[in-house]
This record gives structure tokens, sequence and C-alpha cells, in this order.
């Protein structure tokens, strides 16, 4: 056994030279690319995290997320016939993408209230948030429900935690889907180690997914010179016009 | 094909842009309109974020406007002297439209205040247009002169600053097309239309000016105006998407084509009802929108 646990973590850094290994002790995980390129034909992509423990009888969670950005969630209500934005409850630090997976079989209470503590799950994203609310709200919940719905519509939540696949008692993967719609920024994947109920170790690993090529270059230049990028735009549009225009006349 | 927008931060067939530039291409050759009041609503219906829709709509003005205007003044149907009162005007009311769009955002109601900015207008304006169609075809006698003997010129005549326009043979304030010029640079920039449908009425009902000189010299105004608000939505608000711009603009051109050829078939009357019917749809859709129980009563907005 031990051969294998050497052999895979070998072969971890083998063939994904550009992998970055974490080590909780106990547990090593790997992600193939911590690096996702948003081209023009970006069309979602997938994350693969690879991962090894030492003591079988541990069990691993593994969180993805987004950069967190603050939420509102407006509730429509009926004002002189027309429905309109009215209610509100603001979420702080929401992760802009979620997805997490768990090898945990039954959920004790000490292990669910070590996954609040720890992040791990849909619940634990409001663990920590302070709602500030307007008028007099009678259930947080249907906000708390409303978000979950409204990323899971947008693809960047999922309804399931992804599955870990455990290809012998020690080394697994886990595959976290990442959606066209999905946020740029700097992604978090936290890996959990977990006995009785307890979380034992954990670490975390940084992966970055970002506009690159033309893409980047278009960003940049809208946000830090948006006269000169403005300029462009009007210079093309008037450009095209004019070919239009010039088309048109000769039949 | 899936293309990823660098600003919009979406990824959308690109084909989608391509036919909705084509489709208000050719609406927009068919009726002589910039087509603004269908491809902002059908952008956000889409799901392109409204700020972006507006804001890039503006660039698809210059291109369709420049296109347009070209055709005029080559006959020498654009009185430049009135564009330009109309332009000062017009800026005036981009500044005060992007103040509005800054606004409207921050408190959180962006969508319902285009949205009912765009049934207010579409709905009297399509109401106007069908009426006014139906009576010149069935009376076969334009309400043009109904309405000139209607307008009210002791009020306009007494404002000051009178100014004399040779081109259009006119003398009167210069308020008053800056007045109407303001209503169009709001307009570009709160709802990225440049108003041609309700610019070319006031133009000849209020201003007097001759029906000829009117669509050229509209068009001249709105592409300065437009220009002026791709400016200010580019350096305030970061919302104006080159690609998604280039494939509108590309669909456009090749629509137009379309329209032109179709323009010759369809004209008078006939055409405005179907233009007044096509303004009215969108209002609807946009009323149902509002009016009706919303199958979803949540709205997640991110900071």
């Amino acid at each position: 056994m031990k051969l294998l646990q050497i052999l895979v973590i070998l072969l971890i850094s083998m063939v994904l030279p550009s992998a970055v290994r974490a080590k909780t002790g106990d547990l090593v995980i790997g992600v193939a690319n911590n690096h996702i390129d948003v081209t023009v034909g970006f069309s979602g992509s997938s994350i693969e995290v690879f991962g090894d423990r030492r003591d079988k009888e541990t069990d691993v969670a593994i969180v993805m997320e987004g950069p967190r950005k603050n939420v509102t969630i407006w509730q429509k209500d009926r004002i002189i016939g027309t429905w309109v934005n009215r209610y509100y409850m603001k979420f702080k630090d929401i992760p802009t993408y979620y997805n997490y997976a768990i090898s945990v079989q039954g959920f004790s209470s000490s292990l669910l209230e070590a996954m609040q503590e720890n992040g791990i799950g849909h619940e634990a994203l409001f663990y920590k948030t302070k709602a500030d609310t307007s008028r007099k709200l009678k259930d947080e919940r249907v906000y708390k429900d409303a978000l979950l719905r409204k990323n899971q519509e947008l693809g960047v939540f999922f309804q399931q935690p992804a599955t870990i696949k455990f290809m012998n008692d020690n080394f697994f993967r886990v595959r976290f889907d990442l959606p066209p719609s999905a946020p740029t920024g700097e992604y978090k994947i936290h890996s959990f180690l977990i006995k009785d109920g307890k979380v034992i170790g954990k670490a975390l690993e940084l992966l970055t997914v970002e506009q690159v090529g033309l893409n980047a270059f278009i960003y940049k230049a809208a946000h830090e010179y948006s006269l000169i990028y403005a300029l462009v735009c009007i210079f093309l549009a008037l450009f095209f016009g004019w070919l239009a225009g010039a088309i048109r006349v000769k039949p | 094909m899936q293309i990823y927008l660098p600003i919009a931060e979406m990824s959308i067939p690109v084909e989608m842009i391509f036919l909705l530039g084509a489709f208000v291409g050719f609406v927009s050759g068919v009726f002589g309109v910039g087509g603004g009041f269908l491809t902002t609503p059908l952008l956000i219906f889409m799901g392109i974020p409204s700020a972006v829709a507006v804001g890039t709509q503006g660039c698809q003005l210059v291109a369709s406007g420049v296109s347009g205007v070209m055709a005029y003044w080559r006959r020498g149907h654009v009185d430049f002297m009135v564009g330009t009162i109309m332009l000062v005007g017009g800026i005036g009311g981009s500044l005060v439209g992007i103040v509005f769009f800054q606004f409207i955002k921050y408190m959180g109601q962006m969508d319902l205040i285009i949205s009912l900015l765009y049934i207010v207008l579409l709905g009297s304006i399509g109401i106007m247009m069908l009426f006014e169609s139906i009576f010149t075809m069935f009376r076969k006698k334009s309400v043009k002169s109904e309405f000139n003997r209607l307008k009210a010129p002791s009020l306009i005549s007494k404002l000051p600053y009178k100014m004399r326009f040779p081109r259009s043979k006119l003398y009167i304030s210069a308020l008053v097309p800056a007045a109407i010029g303001f209503v169009s640079g709001f307009l570009v920039s709160t709802m990225g239309v440049g108003g041609g449908f309700l610019l070319v009425p006031a133009m000849i009902y209020i201003l007097g000016m001759p029906p000829l000189l009117v669509a050229g010299t509209s068009l001249f105004q709105i592409i300065f105006t437009s220009i002026f608000a791709t400016i200010m939505h580019a350096t305030v608000s970061n919302s104006v998407d080159i690609l998604l711009a280039i494939f509108l603009i590309l669909g456009g051109v090749i629509g137009a084509q379309f329209g032109v050829v179709v323009s010759k078939r369809v004209t008078g009357a006939r055409a405005r009802i179907i233009l007044a019917l096509l303004v009215l749809c969108v209002c609807t859709q946009l009323g149902l929108q509002l009016f009706f129980h919303p199958s979803d009563l949540f709205v997640m907005v991110i900071q």
C-alpha cells in the first residue's frame, strides 16, 4: 500500500507538472490545472482535483469557491398594479461560485456543526452572514433559498454536491464543473480531513480563472484606458456605418 | 458557436447576436428607423445585463446613424444648423440621463424604471402612429394638416433667443430645438434608443421643419449624441462591450441591405401600420412582465 501511495503521488507530480500540491499531514491534494483561461471561445471547463489520504478510516471534503461578493436578494411585491422590487435581504461575502464534495455517509450533529464552521455545504454560506433587511421580514429562509436557487439557475451553484470517486482505498478524484458564466478571479479549493465528526486537518489551494488573449486585452483596455477604448468603439462604429452606407448607394 | 463577451462577462451564441443585429438592421432598412427600441429589450431578454445592453447600443446607433445620414447628406437633406442646436441640448440630456442611470442602478430599480420608460414611450408612439396611419389609409388624407392647425405657435413664439435657420426657413427660439435634442439625449443614455420615431414628429409638428429635412437632421443629431453617450458609458460605468457591438453592427449592416430592398415594396401608411404593430408588440411584452404575476418573485443583484 505504501508503495502505491508513493507511486500515486509521484504520478501526480509527473503527469501534472503544473500541479500544486497541498499537504495537511495525512491528506495530499493536487489540482490538474490551476489556471483556467477564459478565451473568446470559452464555453465552460472543469477542474479535476486529485487527492490521497493516508488513513482510510478518515473522510475528506473538498470545497471550491469563487471570489466572494456582496449579494442582495430582492423580492417583488405588487404596488399600484405593477410588480416592483420591494423587500430585500443583503448577504455579505457570498462566493460567486460554490461547489463541494464530501465522502461522509452519515451526518452526525457534531459533523454538521463542523461543516458549518468550515464552510462546507450550502448552509455554511449563511453561517456568519449578518442579515441586513428592509422592513419586517417574516422569514429569512425564503431569501436564502432564493439566493441558492438563483445561483443554481446561473450554473454557479449546484443542487447536488460533486462526488468523490475513490480509485482505491486512498486515492481519489473530484471533478468540479465550471459553467460558461463562471465569474473570473481567484478561486479557493479548501480540503478537509475529517475523523469522528471533527475536522482534523485542512489545506488550501488557489486557482485562477482569468480572461486571456483578446478578451483580457479588451477587458483591461475598457477598465484602464476607458477613453481610448470608447474612441476605438466609436471609430469602428463610424467605419462600419460608412461602409454600410457606401455599399447601399451603389446598387 | 459560443463567444465569451469580455465586458458582459458571459458566454452567448454568436449567431444569436448576429441574427438580432440582422433583424434590427432589416427593420431599420424597411422603416427607416434606428431600431434601438428593439435591440435593447431583446438584448436584455437574452440575458445581457441591462447596463451593458444600453451602453453598447449607443455604438450601434452611431453605425446605423452614419449609414443612414450619408444618403440624406448626398441629397442635401440635412439642416446642420438645427442639428447642431439640437446636439447642444442632446449633450445636456445625455449628461442628465447618465446621472439618472447611475441613480436608478444604485436604487436597485433599474429594470423597473427602464421597463416603465419603454412602455410609456413605445405605447404612446405606437398608438399614435397606428391611428395616424389608419386615418391616412382610409381617408386618403394626411392628419399632418390637422396637426399643423392644432399647433400653438403663440407659446413657442414667445420664447427668447430667437434664431434664423435659413436652410429650414425658420425663425424660432433656439430653446425649442435644444429641448427636443435634450429629450433625445436623455433617451440615448438611459434607454439606448435614438428616439428617431419621437424626434421626427416633434421636428415636423413642434418646430415646423420641412418634412424633407427632418429624417437626415435627426439622424445627424443622434450620431453625435450617441457618440457622447458611448464615451460617457465607457468611462463612467465601463459598460460598452466592443465584441457585442461589432457583431450587432455586422448583422445590422447585412440586414439593412435586405431591408432596403423590401422597403421599396412596403411603403407609406402600410409600412407605418406594420411598424406601429411591431412597436406595440415590444411594449405589450414588456408590460406583461410588469403587470402580470412574475414566475419568479426574486431578483438577485451582485454588487
